[in-house]
């Protein structure tokens, strides 16, 4: 009891960390638990795919034992469990290869394109959430002190109308605009690949490999980039009446220099969260772009396993998706704290508050409110 | 002092404003270079095979629908023997053009008068690609290797009695009974060789005697299949080896992304291209590229289930075919290319007459069908389709559902995938109506097998169908399978919609491409 007590008194921040490590290993077993259980709800498995149309029921039974898809379910969760906390996600069923290696294989695919993704739909969301989030105010501004509209149009206000429409464009037409515009071989201006990806990746020819990427990457950028700026512009418009931008402009700076030195960073962690939060989603939700440019990613070999079937591979696949999104989370907390570091603050307090109460219990309340507020 | 700090201040904000822009102008630039340079790198390949820097001469191929793995023994499905036979494995015999055994590894053979001994040469110094030479111990492993584990096809060789390799040159396989169909069987996967000592994983490499090997990770599951020359390749029956150094097999199942990749040059050949994507293209890239339809063996065939109410009753299932218009489906589906075809057999395999006259396009004589098994107006017949919709297109259901309902027939589509397929339609039967590219040549025991997922069970097609296995010739083989492929046509045993026949799309200058049969074979050795 002394020993915990002390390692809480010592630093609450520990024992936030340790708490959320905790979730994390918890939501990891669980998680394993439901895709596990659900992937064996699907109908077929991986030898009736292989023995195909033409099979006899003998040959599908053999294979099966062959694969060792009658063993026990418990045992088979156990040894994939094991397998994967140890780190051997060991071979597919379909055709032996190392999972992790083909995991890897993809993510320098389907990483690069996320990445890329999101790079250009900051380009294209932030100036124009940002414009489009201080004009409006301008507005009201002019509106109040003249009572009339001067002028109903802005550039801003227009790409912020496009950008609404972009984002109920389906991914795939958006993609086959894109390539009429862009495709070698069937573009416009056939400057950029059309499709697939250098069998080598990046390793062997990353210049290829960079700008195979460029149109599919381009195709989501235009889907996600609306709702990037659409939170942008709805952080800003909240922000700029704030006291803190007022004070900022007393100390002589503009407007729009204030709302990019403090105004942007306060609204900060709402649009840091909803980008990473995309791109959290871009990892499987780009399988008709993937599919449209041919690219060998994550998600349509997630999509491929499932449909032979191969649950070795995919329970695996899934899981370290849920992993990574997990994390994510805690990164994103993090940063998010040092962006902004009145949410930092508050959450290791509440874990502080939250820790010394079980102390208090167990031991009085002794110094209790100094430590809490340490 | 403090003027001058200020002034100091003042022009270093200056510069790094300065030097932003010319890293934002500079990044720019760059990119744009770098897109150019990319591009103008790989627009090159105008001559026939794209020469890479190391002098090796590649060509990429796009075929659409990938093997699920390597394993010849066990893997079932054309895809897999598209790409492996004659090109990795070979076999005693192999296919011609017109789809007829002809021998390969085989020096000559010899059949017994009574058809029960099979003597079989072996050509001499042909080695396998890890360098071990081959031997008739090693087809006498190989063929009674299928049979004792009943690996994939080991039907095939039901009344095999021995497999015996007499010397290291000599193989007699001697038969229980007369098969007529041993000899194609064993220029399929049965026949191949494959070396007795090797271990590899057959699941995803492959050592074979043929022109091409599989290179170290040559084999990405769902994605592609390098090819590459097998320097010490025998020579084969023209003693010739392969034309070209690496063939790049890419799968690319979405039809766009495919014409993209023959358009920008990514592929040489696309097999097939969807017939209506060729509308896409304009005409001058159209004058890039040679466009062959080929003769092929798939029957989409829309499968009633023959065991189960109402289609056990053969008015229900007559009505269904008169109430099909052929013609509307082939021209949806551009119109060029696919035949129509009224029976089980396509053009290619023994046995094929022309039965689309049984059952034309009727919807009155469908419509008195049905009234006369009890459905009208108040009492619909209602069935539901079960296929893979996203595999053999929407349109098809959409079609079919429209034709039904003109005379009556509620059709219900339910899109399943494959693996679903397997399970509720092949192994439990359950469903009304399945729709399926029935590839496979020389399929017809299908019919004459009560346990397929047809449950179709005709006891003279049985038997006419048995009797051709024993038949003495090749034209007594084809009439008695073509007098029994009538029967299962004129029983409506089920509805062949078209003989899809592939469009192959082959760069000019290109060739030596085998087009006939090239979704169940094709060999690239000619290939340039």
């Amino acid at each position: 009891m002394r020993t915990k007590a002390r390692f809480f008194h010592i630093n609450p921040s520990i024992s936030y960390v340790l708490h959320r490590v905790l979730i994390l290993f918890a939501s990891t077993i669980l998680a394993s638990i439901i895709i596990f259980t659900i992937l064996r709800i699907l109908p077929g498995d991986t030898a009736t795919i292989i023995a195909g149309k033409d099979a006899s029921v003998g040959q599908v039974e053999r294979l099966r034992e062959k694969m060792g898809l009658n063993a026990p379910l418990i045992e088979q969760y156990f040894e994939w469990i094991k397998g994967f906390f140890t780190g051997s996600l060991g071979n597919s069923a379909v055709d032996n290869t190392s999972i992790s290696a083909s995991i890897w294989q993809k993510s320098l695919v389907t990483f690069p394109l996320c990445i890329l993704s999101l790079l250009f739909s900051l380009i294209i969301a932030l100036p124009i959430g940002i414009m489009a989030g201080m004009r409006t105010n301008k507005q009201k501004v002019d509106d109040k002190n003249r009572g009339i509209k001067i002028n109903n149009f802005n550039i801003a206000n227009f790409f912020d109308f496009i950008l609404q429409g972009a984002s109920a464009i389906p991914a795939l037409w958006a993609g086959l605009l894109i390539l009429l515009l862009l495709g070698k071989g069937v573009g416009v201006l056939p400057i950029l690949p059309s499709q697939g990806f250098p069998l080598g990746g990046f390793g062997v020819s990353p210049q290829e490999a960079f700008v195979s990427l460029l149109l599919p990457a381009l195709s989501v950028a235009i889907i996600v980039s609306s709702r990037i700026m659409r939170v942008t512009k709805t952080e800003i418009q909240k922000v700029q009446d704030a006291d803190f931008i007022r004070f900022a402009m007393s100390t002589g700076k503009t407007r729009l220099n204030a709302m990019l030195k403090i105004g942007l960073r306060a609204s900060g962690t709402a649009i840091f969260s909803t980008i990473a939060l995309t791109f959290a989603e871009m990892l499987t939700g780009v399988v008709v772009v993937e599919k449209l440019f041919a690219l060998p990613g994550l998600s349509s070999m997630l999509l491929h396993d499932i449909g032979v079937r191969d649950l070795i591979k995919v329970q695996s696949e899934l899981l370290l998706l849920v992993l990574f999104i997990l994390i994510l989370g805690i990164v994103i907390d993090v940063i998010s704290s040092i962006i902004d570091p009145r949410i930092g603050r508050r959450e290791t307090k509440y874990y502080a508050q939250w820790a010394v109460g079980g102390f208090r219990r167990s031991r009085g309340s002794r110094n209790v409110r100094e430590r809490g507020s340490a | 002092m403090d003027n001058s700090r200020e002034r100091r201040v003042e022009s270093a904000k200056v510069w790094r404003k300065h030097v932003k822009r010319a890293l934002g102008v500079l990044g720019v630039l760059a990119l744009f270079v770098t897109t150019v340079a990319c591009s103008k790198e790989s627009a090159d390949g105008s001559g026939n095979s794209i020469e890479n820097a190391d002098g090796k001469s590649k060509l990429a191929i796009a075929l659409t629908l990938a093997p699920t793995n390597l394993d010849i023994r066990n893997t079932s499905g054309t895809a897999l023997e598209q790409v492996l036979l004659d090109n990795v494995y070979e076999g005693l015999l192999t296919l011609d053009e017109r789809n007829l055994p002809v021998p390969l590894l085989a020096d000559t053979y010899e059949v017994s008068d009574d058809a029960l001994k099979y003597t079989f040469r072996i050509m001499t110094a042909v080695t396998f690609s890890n360098g071990n030479t081959l031997t008739a111990k090693d087809f006498e492993y190989s063929i009674n290797d299928i049979i004792t584990n009943k690996l994939k096809n080991y039907e095939q060789l039901d009344r095999v009695k021995s497999v015996v390799a007499q010397d290291d040159l000599t193989l007699t396989i001697e038969m229980k009974a007369p098969d007529a169909n041993l000899l194609w069987n064993l220029a399929g996967r049965i026949g191949i060789a494959l070396d007795r000592t090797a271990t590899n994983d057959l699941m995803n490499s492959a050592i074979g005697t043929g022109p091409f090997t599989i290179p170290e990770s040559g084999w990405v599951q769902d994605q592609s299949l390098t090819l590459q020359k097998n320097a010490n390749y025998w020579g084969g029956r023209s003693n010739e080896r392969a034309k070209v150094d690496e063939i790049l097999i890419r799968y690319i199942p979405d039809p766009n992304a495919a014409v993209n990749a023959l358009l920008s040059d990514d592929v040489q050949v696309l097999a097939p291209i969807v017939e209506k994507m060729q509308d896409g293209i304009s005409d001058a890239d159209k004058e890039r590229f040679e466009f062959l339809v080929a003769e092929g063996s798939d029957k989409f065939v829309l499968a009633f289930n023959n065991a189960r109410e109402p289609l056990t009753d053969i008015r229900v299932r007559k009505a269904i075919r008169y109430a099909i218009d052929h013609d509307e489906i082939i021209a949806a589906r551009g119109g060029k290319a696919d035949l129509k075809l009224g029976g089980p057999i396509p053009k290619l395999d023994p046995g094929y007459q022309d039965l689309t006259l049984l059952f034309t396009y009727d919807a009155e004589q469908a419509k008195s069908l049905l009234a006369e098994a009890g459905y009208n107006d108040t009492n619909k017949l209602k069935l539901t389709l079960k296929y893979c919709a996203t595999v053999y297109g929407a349109e098809l259901g959409s079609i079919l559902t429209s034709q039904l309902a003109k005379v009556g027939i509620e059709l219900e589509v339910i899109n399943v995938e494959f693996a679903t397929w397997l399970q509720d339609v092949y192994t439990n039967k359950d469903y009304d109506l399945s729709l399926v590219d029935h590839n496979e040549p020389r399929d017809f025991s299908a019919w004459a097998n009560s346990d397929y997922y047809f449950g179709y069970d005709n006891p003279k097609v049985k038997e006419l169908y048995t009797n051709s296995t024993f038949a003495k010739t090749d034209d007594e083989q084809a009439s008695l399978i073509a007098t029994a492929a009538k029967l299962v046509s004129q029983d409506a045993a089920a509805d062949w919609l078209f003989n899809y026949r592939t469009t192959l799309a082959i760069k000019k200058g290109v060739s030596g491409l085998r087009a006939n049969s090239n979704q169940t074979r094709l060999p690239l050795i000619n290939l340039w």
